[in-house]
């Protein structure tokens, strides 16, 4: 679980040979884009919508009885989750740009969460899946709060870090929505020397208050108002929506790195790296887990972590089609693939939590 | 739902989309009434809605088509009069044909009446004031705008020498027509130049066919043409404002990395100067782009391509001639490269 010691300039040759591989699979799969992406994407949309629209309506039901909240917030927590997963993380990825759609693309969409697309788009596709799982570079590595690794200083606040956890995944999608506000040191802290930023702290908090004004006057205040008689289920069960949502995602979200074979990395051995090595983290660093394909649509495809960090721009619904030659690369070179069951995973993720929570 | 779409019928339209596939919240539908191939060309015909904008003759449009999946789009001048849009809502274009062209090359397969295509609003500056002596003269496809402008007008009242170049009597455009637009205006003086049988049209060429210098030019052909016809009109005493221009083809270079490169940016043209990707040359020209890890990885750099051909670093692939997005970070120009930066609602300072 400490960093990998991996010597990158013995290796080099090897490394060189893992890339052109990774390339000539990815060239591959890219020759094959078209209509059925296109296709893919709009039922998706179209699924997600109507699921939004029928769980909204059916918040009105709590006229007759309380039980309708049930139904409905699963409804409209389904269309987040859709909207936030398989949609919007993928689209912001630029996975779908080439079809070239006015909306649905990664410079003008916007997702149903409190995070501003363009922060998420600086912290996740470029910090993220830059420098995935360098300690000290990837803040998306225990997010500033936990500390997941011996290679991390323990302090106090780290005993009870379970709870901090908890807490996190309660109020994910505030969490993500203030990430670069934190890394940037906007409201406290000192100012880290080395951060450079192309964005300053005013336009980072205008963006900031401006989607979450947003985001909270659509769902504590203007479907609650057009409700009325209903106005206070309505209200919690947009609440519950958003709960759930925040649930699923950072659930599925931590599975991503933070298994117990998850390896990290120290920025002096990515330090002027190579695609190869660049790609040889990016396998190490993540972790698959395995489903029904329902479950895979519901994650976003993050299940296949490790295609996903491999092949960011990749249509994520063709990950599946392409693990196995990845899986087959992988092995070839010795290099761990990192795959098991959700709730296998997912038990690990808790486990790392608990164990580095002790110095 | 409608808090975070720029509007109510983009919020709408992924719906409305499964019944009204056509349905766009940003384009003009039109459905192809007729396609005719014609002297290398394809002649679409096309019903628009009766909320599709007027144009004025001479302006273009893009058309909007998928291919595989794929939105493409290139532009195209209106060759039909405004008068046929009035009475029955028709626009028609006259589309070259290049068989290794990416989007011209696919359209006549891809295509069929009954089809729907979208459409941009007409735009352009490219236009003809009636009631002074003028002189049109086009190059080949570039015949489309002018044929526009003549046919919009119901009745000449001042000279007008039309001069149209064509590379023999397969590659003339509008063919059944030019006689009886002929007869109708007393006052056209049609020179009709097959450069096979004549030869090229030349300065003295024109020359000698004793245009008015003090009227206006409109001229549209490929770019080396139109040029050069500017030339002679400003040497033979015209002045810039007489002369209006249009022209097409792009010009790829092998050598690339230096190609002259404009950013507009709210409504101000930079040129790029310095070599190397377009980020780098960006940079150097003392513009900010946006950009996260400068390798292709996580398109922070992503900016719009209006025209141009660009290379792409990682794969070596050149890019299509038309508009579309590209990272700035693998990018270099192979051709002259015209870019569009969002500005004030784009975080960064480009």
């Amino acid at each position: 679980m400490t960093m990998q010691k991996f010597d990158n300039t013995t290796d080099a040759a090897q490394l060189t040979a893992l890339a052109g591989e990774l390339d000539q699979l990815l060239q591959q799969h890219k020759s094959g884009l078209g209509a059925a992406d296109l296709q893919y994407l709009q039922r998706l949309v179209f699924w997600q919508r109507a699921a939004a629209m029928s769980g909204r309506l059916l918040m009105l039901l709590c006229w007759f009885s309380w039980w309708w909240l049930l139904p409905a917030a699963g409804l409209l927590a389904l269309a987040k989750i859709l909207d936030n997963m398989e949609i919007g993380h993928n689209v912001l990825h630029g996975q779908y740009d080439f079809l070239r759609h006015p909306t649905l693309n990664s410079k003008h969409y916007e997702w149903d969460i409190a995070c501003d697309a363009k922060s998420w788009q600086r912290t996740h596709n470029f910090e993220h899946h830059t420098y995935t799982n360098i300690i000290g570079q990837d803040r998306d590595y225990g997010y500033g709060l936990l500390r997941l690794s011996a290679d991390l200083r323990w302090r106090l606040q780290n005993s009870w870090q379970i709870l901090t956890y908890l807490m996190l995944s309660t109020l994910f999608q505030w969490g993500i929505a203030y990430h670069e506000l934190a890394a940037q040191r906007v409201f406290f802290g000192r100012k880290k020397a080395e951060r450079h930023s192309q964005v300053s702290d005013q336009q980072l908090k205008k963006a900031f208050f401006t989607k979450a004004r947003r985001q909270l006057i659509k769902d504590y205040l203007f479907y609650p108002l057009l409700c009325w008689p209903v106005a206070l289920p309505v209200l919690l069960g947009n609440m519950l929506a958003n709960l759930l949502r925040n649930w699923w995602t950072s659930t599925v979200i931590f599975c991503g790195h933070f298994t117990e074979h998850a390896q990290v990395f120290s920025p002096e051995q990515c330090a002027g790296e190579s695609r190869g090595h660049w790609y040889y983290r990016q396998i190490l660093g993540s972790s698959n887990f395995s489903g029904p394909r329902w479950l895979h649509i519901l994650t976003g495809h993050l299940s296949f972590q490790i295609e996903h960090h491999l092949f960011p721009d990749l249509p994520a619904w063709r990950y599946p089609a392409l693990a196995g030659e990845v899986r087959a690369i992988a092995g070839r070179y010795g290099i761990h693939y990192n795959c098991g069951s959700f709730v296998g995973q997912y038990l690990t993720v808790l486990k790392r939590i608990l164990r580095f929570s002790l110095p | 739902m409608l808090f975070r779409h720029p509007s109510f019928s983009a919020a709408a339209e992924p719906v409305l989309q499964r019944w009204l596939p056509w349905f766009s919240a940003f384009f003009y539908a039109a459905r192809i009434l007729q396609i005719k191939p014609q002297a290398g060309c394809l002649r679409l015909k096309l019903r628009v809605s009766r909320f599709f904008p007027l144009f004025v003759p001479g302006q273009h449009l893009a058309l909007r088509v998928q291919l595989n999946g794929v939105a493409m789009e290139r532009t195209f001048s209106i060759c039909s009069p405004l008068r046929q849009l009035l009475l029955q809502r028709e626009l028609e274009l006259a589309i070259k044909i290049q068989p290794q062209g990416r989007f011209t090359g696919a359209l006549p397969a891809a295509l069929t009446p009954g089809d729907y295509v979208h459409l941009s609003a007409p735009a352009g500056e490219f236009c003809y004031q009636q009631g002074q002596p003028a002189c049109f003269i086009a190059g080949g496809s570039g015949v489309t705008p002018l044929f526009s402008m003549l046919t919009s007008v119901s009745r000449l009242t001042a000279p007008l020498l039309f001069v149209y170049c064509y590379r023999g009597p397969s590659q003339l455009l509008f063919a059944g027509q030019w006689q009886q637009l002929q007869q109708k205006f007393p006052l056209l003086r049609l020179i009709l130049w097959d450069t096979t049988q004549q030869g090229r049209f030349s300065a003295d060429a024109l020359i000698q066919l004793q245009p008015d210098w003090q009227g206006q030019f409109c001229l549209c052909g490929p770019a080396a043409m139109t040029r050069a016809f500017k030339a002679v009109c400003l040497a033979q005493g015209a002045t810039e404002s007489q002369i209006s221009q249009e022209s097409y083809g792009v010009a790829f270079s092998p050598a690339a990395g230096t190609q002259p490169v404009s950013l507009l940016q709210g409504g101000q043209r930079h040129a790029l100067i310095g070599q190397g990707t377009l980020l780098e040359r960006a940079e150097q020209s003392g513009l900010a782009p946006r950009y996260g890890c400068r390798r292709g990885i996580c398109m922070q750099c992503l900016c719009e391509k209006r025209s141009g051909l660009v290379r792409n670093l990682l794969t070596g692939e050149i890019s299509a001639a038309g508009s579309e997005q590209i990272q700035l970070c693998i990018s270099e120009a192979v051709s002259a490269v015209e870019l569009i930066s969002e500005g004030a609602d784009d975080n960064a300072k480009v």
